[in-house]
């Protein structure tokens, strides 16, 4: 815990002095985001238009995705608690970008849903923008980190067993 | 002597009955008064420290923004005990992690202190507790979810117990 919380703090001074007032990995997620979700909308028949990070289902209200939307966070904490969790290094870079890939996937299905929000259940698109991740990311951090964990215990068992042969 | 032995209650009720009950507290009771403490006690302590015209502070149901000129986006605090305490709070409590629950009431009571300060240091020009302000946001978050892992975690671990245990007998 204290390895992690290290972690998060270094990564949000980086985040605050560095990469916030570069803008570009902000803006790169948050567009492409934006974009792949506008894809994949239109792939399904809906008439949709994407302008930089805002996509707009025509005739109803437009997403936009902001800094905060595009998952870079959920990102360092996910990897936080695999880097800081004891375990075989090589599986940790597979955890690590694959785990990376899956939120960025999710997070487009995210918003992907948040756009269809706004034609089925408008009214309701704050409560469920407030407890998306809950749907759509916890989840899959939860499980991963489950599954690193029990790779992690194997990793223990082994050792110990081979310092005591 | 007689001994009335009872049988324990099982583990799924137990989980059931436990995230019902927290539910209901939070949403009529806990809600509405972290509300109230936002609206009534912290916002116009807030409001009052800004100088007329001035559109630095934001206030939300259970949230204040600060946004100082040359931000792009607002710092801020939300009020402690919210549904990111309540639930993995809950779950300790089924799975009987006294110690754990004990830590994250305290660090929410120590967030409770700390962060109105730090906002108010933030507005006075001390840009440093901004920084700690959005740490506090990436911990707050990273608490929640590891305390949410474990506690899931124990729980399954003394679920899967109990299912054995049953097999055994």
């Amino acid at each position: 815990m204290v390895k992690a919380s290290i972690f998060y703090i270094v990564w949000q001074i980086i985040y605050d002095l560095i990469i916030l007032p570069d803008g570009r990995l902000d803006h790169f997620l948050s567009v492409s985001v934006a974009v792949l979700a506008k894809n994949a909308l239109s792939l399904f028949g809906w008439n949709i238009s994407a302008l930089d990070r805002l996509i707009v289902i025509e005739g109803y209200r437009g997403v936009e995705v902001l800094n905060g939307c595009n998952a870079l966070t959920l990102m360092a904490l996910y990897s936080g608690f695999i880097i800081s969790f004891q375990g075989p290094n090589k599986k940790r870079i597979i955890y690590l970008l694959g785990g990376i890939g899956i939120i960025f996937i999710l997070n487009v299905i995210r918003i992907m849903a948040f756009s269809l929000a706004t034609v089925y259940f408008q009214p309701h698109w704050d409560t469920f923008h407030e407890f998306s991740p809950f749907i759509f990311f916890y989840p899959f951090v939860l499980w991963t980190w489950y599954q690193w964990t029990l790779l992690s215990d194997d990793q223990y068992r082994t050792d110990s067993g081979l310092s005591f042969a | 002597m007689d001994i009335i032995k009872r049988r324990p209650i099982s583990y799924r009720l137990r989980a059931i009955l436990c995230l019902t009950l927290i539910s209901l507290f939070y949403i009529l009771l806990i809600r509405p008064l972290r509300i109230h403490i936002n609206q009534e006690i912290v916002a116009p302590y807030f409001l009052a420290l800004q100088e007329e015209n001035q559109e630095l502070i934001t206030i939300e149901n259970r949230r204040i923004n600060i946004q100082p000129d040359g931000y792009d986006s607002p710092r801020g605090f939300g009020v402690p005990f919210g549904g990111y305490f309540w639930l993995p709070f809950a779950i300790f409590l089924i799975s009987r992690q006294k110690l754990p629950a004990l830590g994250l009431a305290g660090y929410h009571f120590f967030l409770g202190i700390i962060l109105p300060y730090l906002g108010i240091l933030f507005y006075r020009g001390q840009y440093w507790a901004g920084t700690v302000l959005q740490i506090n946001e990436l911990i707050f978050q990273a608490v929640f979810l590891i305390a949410l892992f474990f506690g899931i975690k124990e729980s399954v671990d003394q679920w899967r117990e109990e299912k054995e245990l049953k097999i055994l007998q």
